[in-house]
């Protein structure tokens, strides 16, 4: 009966022991179990932005070609900054890392980056792929026809040369200007002439100017210019 | 208890009789026996079957379409009306029909079928007219009858453009044509452009007159309603000038010459000098087009007669030509201002003429002779037909009276120019 009873404490504590080591097994079990990842955004964008002479922070990625201009990456919010780097690529080619990335004078298309990727402390990659629009604005030449305050010697019918000229650094590349000629505020598009022959003018005063647009949208105006209007014919 | 009986049975077969008789399921609307009606719509350009039939399209103006109808079992079902509308407005009352629609922009066209019950069935189409694009002929560049264009080193023009329906790419059509003297256009450009400004580098001839025209259409192939057309001059040298017009008779006048009318324009100077001349009948009795090229600048004055026909008045201008410019005269019409005459022949220089059965009268119009349809004779104040004409001559029968008569005699010319003489005809006095 005796050994019995023992049997049946041994046969317990071995119960007890099985369930302790089952407990254990489990608590260490749950303690190793990974948490969840953290799937919570924390960068927001990330920006790209030109500085250039007087041109400071434009997101319009425009640049002048005729000076050193920089690109630069910008993470918001900004404290991540720190946990990204940068690589700039010229299509597959890699130009430069760093969160800033200086463009040379005249640079040629293939030294000026079109892809950005931004890579965080993980090793997740963000990719952002731009255009930097390398143009300069086209400038007017201060010879015109009439030239300012010119008086001309006219009736109705009388046509009168309009000449101007301006000159783009980027024409050999391809960009196109055109124009819209503005006479006594009357505005005519005349696409890429430089010159047109208009009459009509009656005795007085007169005003004409040009507006000059380039392919990219940079544009310039030309000062306005008076000219006065006699009808020597001795019509009058 | 067989009344009972009898009765019962009487009923019944009463009962069964009237329901026999009735049949009321018949008259119970069954939807499975009914045949519903269907109306469709839309539009083709052909009756062919392989043309395409669509339910909405964009077209031009001028484009001809047939709206069908189709109605479903058949169209030769009852009905009480069907018709056609257009935003709202009747259009037509047939099945099918071709017709077009000109005012722009989104019309919904509508068959409407009303069934013999009074339902109205419908169908919708969309159309789409797209409006022609438009030139601001105001807005161009050189403007109309611009005068000292450069003959060498290039003409430019520019004019504005736009299509109101603002999608289509708008395509021009620009021409460049030399005037000349005679009434044909020498072709020098004619070409396609995608741009609204055109330069002509090849040399003009000078004191020219040009003329340039731009025809727009728009990816749909739909033109501006007008044909754009401007002019313009060339010059010449700063010492001299030129001058140009044409010259024609009064319209209705041309019409009873078989021959073109022959004019003389002249340019005199302050001493009456004839400095240029220039002779020559209309082209196809139309205008003759006169030029005078180069010529001294300087103030002259212009005359323009025609000898063979007296009665049109001389055209006297005074003109300034200009250096380097070209005075367009555009188009003198020389009018018949001058009356028809009417002349006793006879010994009589006064209005009173002795009686003879047939009177003569020399009636003209400055050389020409009038229609009898443009006379009228009264004796005493009363119309008569007792008259004839040859050429000019006019010959009145007179009746005899032994009082004296009022022979009244009027006349007119093409020109609606009127003449009018009364003769005292003294009477005749038996011998």
């Amino acid at each position: 009966m005796e050994q019995r009873n023992r049997s049946t404490r041994a046969l317990l504590h071995f119960g007890k022991g099985l369930a302790a080591l089952f407990s254990c097994t489990l608590v260490a079990a749950c303690l190793d179990a990974p948490s969840y990842p953290d799937t919570s955004k924390k960068i927001e964008r990330i920006g790209i932005f030109v500085s250039q002479e007087d041109i400071s922070d434009s997101t319009l990625l425009k640049i002048h070609p005729s000076s050193e201009a920089t690109l630069r990456a910008e993470v918001y919010p900004r404290q991540y900054k720190k946990e990204i780097s940068f690589k700039w690529y010229h299509d597959d080619t890699k130009l430069g890392s760093g969160d800033s990335f200086s463009i040379p004078p005249y640079a040629s298309s293939k030294e000026i980056p079109n892809i950005l990727k931004a890579t965080d402390q993980e090793g997740n990659v963000y990719k952002d792929t731009f255009n930097i629009i390398s143009n300069t604005p086209p400038h007017f030449d201060e010879k015109t026809s009439p030239v300012d305050n010119d008086t001309l010697c006219a009736n109705k019918r009388t046509s009168i040369s309009f000449s101007w000229n301006s000159y783009d650094v980027d024409y050999s590349y391809g960009d196109k200007n055109f124009y819209t000629l503005i006479i006594d505020k009357e505005e005519y598009f005349v696409g890429s002439l430089t010159s047109v022959m208009q009459s009509g003018f009656s005795d007085g005063k007169h005003s004409f100017s040009v507006i000059v647009a380039d392919s990219y949208g940079d544009s310039d105006t030309l000062q306005t210019r008076t000219f006065f209007i006699s009808d020597c014919s001795g019509e009058r | 208890m067989i009344r009972q009986s009898t009765a019962i049975v009487i009923f019944l077969f009463s009962a069964i009789f009237f329901l026999s008789c009735t049949n009321s399921d018949d008259y119970i609307f069954n939807e499975n026996d009914a045949t519903p009606i269907f109306v469709s719509a839309y539009m083709t350009s052909a009756f062919d079957p392989s043309e395409s039939q669509v339910k909405a399209d964009t077209i031009s103006p001028a484009d001809s379409i047939i709206f069908v109808a189709n109605v479903s079992p058949s169209k030769s079902i009852r009905t009480k009306k069907y018709y056609w509308t257009i935003d709202g407005d009747f259009m037509a009352s047939e099945f099918s029909f071709r017709g077009s629609v000109d005012s722009p922009g989104r019309h919904e066209v509508v068959f409407v079928l009303i069934d013999y019950f009074g339902d109205t069935l419908s169908d919708t189409l969309h159309l789409w007219v797209q409006s022609p694009p438009i030139i601001n002929s105001t807005n161009v560049i050189p403007a109309n009858q611009s005068n000292g264009m450069p003959t060498h080193g290039g003409v430019h023009f520019a004019w504005t453009a736009y299509d109101p329906d603002s999608t289509y790419e708008l395509l021009y059509r620009f021409t460049l044509k030399k005037s000349s003297s005679s009434n044909s256009e020498e072709v020098i450009v004619d070409t396609t452009l995608n741009t609204s400004y055109f330069s002509y580098w090849g040399s003009l001839d000078m004191f020219t007159q040009y003329t340039w025209q731009v025809n727009i259409k728009n990816e749909m192939y739909t033109n501006t309603e007008e044909l754009f057309s401007n002019k313009f001059y060339t010059g010449g040298s700063s010492k001299e000038s030129a001058l140009m017009g044409s010259v024609k008779g009064h319209t209705l006048d041309l019409q009873a010459f078989e021959d073109s009318l022959l004019y003389i324009v002249q340019i005199q100077d302050s001493l009456n000098n004839v400095v240029a001349s220039d002779s020559g009948k209309e082209i196809c009795k139309k205008y003759f087009k006169y030029r005078f090229s180069p010529i001294k600048p300087g103030t002259y004055t212009l005359q323009i007669s025609s000898p063979s026909h007296p009665e049109y008045a001389p055209f006297k201008q005074r003109i300034n030509l200009v250096p380097n410019e070209v005075l367009d005269i555009s188009e003198t019409e020389l009018v018949d201002s001058i009356a028809p005459s009417i002349k006793f022949i006879g010994a009589s220089t006064t209005d009173t003429i002795l009686f003879a059965d047939t009177l003569y009268f020399e009636v003209q119009d400055n050389g020409h002779p009038i229609s009898g349809n443009f006379l009228e004779v009264g004796i005493n104040g009363k119309p008569t037909d007792l008259y004839s004409t040859s050429n000019d001559t006019l010959m009145v029968f007179l009746p005899k009276s032994k009082v004296i008569q009022l022979l009244s005699i009027k006349v007119k010319d093409l020109a609606s120019n009127k003449s009018a003489r009364t003769f005292i005809v003294e009477a005749k006095h038996d011998e």
